[in-house]
């Protein structure tokens, strides 16, 4: 509805006219609607069980400072542990060797220089000569002083003693090359 | 002016009463938070009418306004158990609406509504409607039909964070520190945002006002 001539609109601020706004109200006809309306939503409310993602939700936005600060130690944690200690050279056993020698795939012949005594043990006892064996192929120095250095070793399932002919060399096979290498003299298999 | 006198003298008791209220609130939620449910129903009657009213003034429609309102307290009233009374009670619960208003303004853009409330003249006591009825009657009312229809096309025009700041400030009374533990952004933002809405209105409204 617009007005031909503003001059009869009295002038007022700015204020007074957005106090205007607090004249529109609701009559109470509205509130009594509104009042049945929202007891009943309120008790659909109570009743309705939240699916399971809107709790899961809910938890990671409370715990979100939690979770990104955990989750920053344990970024921080393991990139300080693999530039100090490299990849899974944590320790000494015998995976952390598996793992060694899986990284350096160029090795095409490996000449077995020492073999575990106990496996020797082991594969004289068997009825068919054979036991699981490190084939040490080079030794590999660390930088930490206190701690032994690693051996790089080829890991074989089995080594094959070979029987003692006359005057053979001694021998163990390499299952991963598929080739026999004479052994070192402290290897005697009788 | 007397006329802008009478106003400042209307804003400044409403924000002193709101604060002597304050105290009430907590005991009353403490309540609900144990599991009194009836409690919050004090807390509804009191506040449903000035947070239709924010709301209201904000979208614009009477329809959504109540919808809004009923969702608000109903988010309120799962949530209660996790108000901490960091802030005041009535400041949550108006955040609490002020974010589900701007969420619904947003999802639902391109929709305008102007089914404005009616003034009721004869119970109003607005400074605009006593200098209005100079008028004869039906002129007066075409008058205020005018001004009404006029103010809600420039608070439309504004932005939601603009109109956010004149409907908390302006129409509710709130104080600058108020809105701003509303709206989760600092004093001087909201003065900033106060400042600028205002001039916006100011031009859109030139041919009415001072």
């Amino acid at each position: 509805m617009a007005l031909e001539n503003h001059n009869t609109v009295p002038k007022i601020n700015l204020e007074s006219l957005l106090l205007l706004k607090r004249e529109e109200k609701p009559s109470k006809e509205f509130w009594d609607d509104f009042d049945r309306d929202l007891r009943q939503k309120t008790l659909q409310a109570l009743v309705h069980q939240e699916p399971w993602y809107v709790n899961y939700w809910q938890f990671i936005k409370m715990n979100l400072y939690a979770m990104i600060s955990l989750s920053a130690a344990a970024i921080f944690t393991l990139a300080f542990a693999i530039h100090h200690y490299g990849w899974f050279t944590f320790n000494d056993n015998k995976n952390s060797y598996i793992a060694e020698v899986s990284a350096v795939p160029s090795i095409l012949e490996i000449k077995p220089t020492y073999i575990d005594s106990t496996a020797l043990a082991l594969a004289k006892n068997d009825p068919e000569k054979q036991s699981h064996a490190f084939f040490v192929i080079d030794n590999m120095p660390h930088k930490r002083v206190r701690r032994e250095n690693y051996r790089k070793v080829m890991a074989s399932q089995t080594f094959s003693l070979a029987p003692a002919y006359d005057n053979d060399p001694r021998f163990a096979s390499d299952p991963f090359n598929n080739k026999s290498h004479s052994t070192p003299t402290s290897f005697v298999y009788e | 002016m007397a006329f802008t006198k009478a106003v400042d003298e209307t804003l400044v008791p409403n924000a002193v009463r709101e604060q002597s209220k304050i105290d009430g609130d907590l005991s009353t939620v403490r309540r609900v938070q144990v599991g009194d449910v009836a409690a919050f129903d004090q807390l509804i009657l009191k506040y449903r009418e000035r947070l239709y009213s924010i709301i209201y003034n904000l979208c614009s429609n009477r329809e959504d306004a109540a919808d809004l309102t009923q969702e608000t307290f109903i988010k309120a009233f799962s949530s209660i158990k996790r108000f901490k009374a960091k802030s005041t009670f009535y400041t949550w619960l108006y955040r609490i609406a002020v974010n589900s208003t701007l969420s619904y303004l947003k999802r639902n853009r391109m929709r305008h509504f102007f089914s404005f409330e009616t003034i009721n003249e004869e119970v109003s006591s607005s400074e605009i409607v006593e200098a209005l009825s100079i008028k004869v009657k039906s002129e007066k009312t075409a008058l205020m039909n005018e001004l009404q229809e006029k103010l809600n096309e420039a608070l439309q025009k504004l932005s939601d964070k603009h109109r956010t700041v004149v409907v908390l400030y302006e129409i509710e009374g709130l104080s600058h520190q108020d809105i701003s533990n509303v709206m989760e952004c600092s004093v001087g933002t909201v003065r900033s945002r106060l400042h600028y809405a205002k001039q916006q209105l100011q031009a859109y409204l030139k041919d009415y006002l001072d």
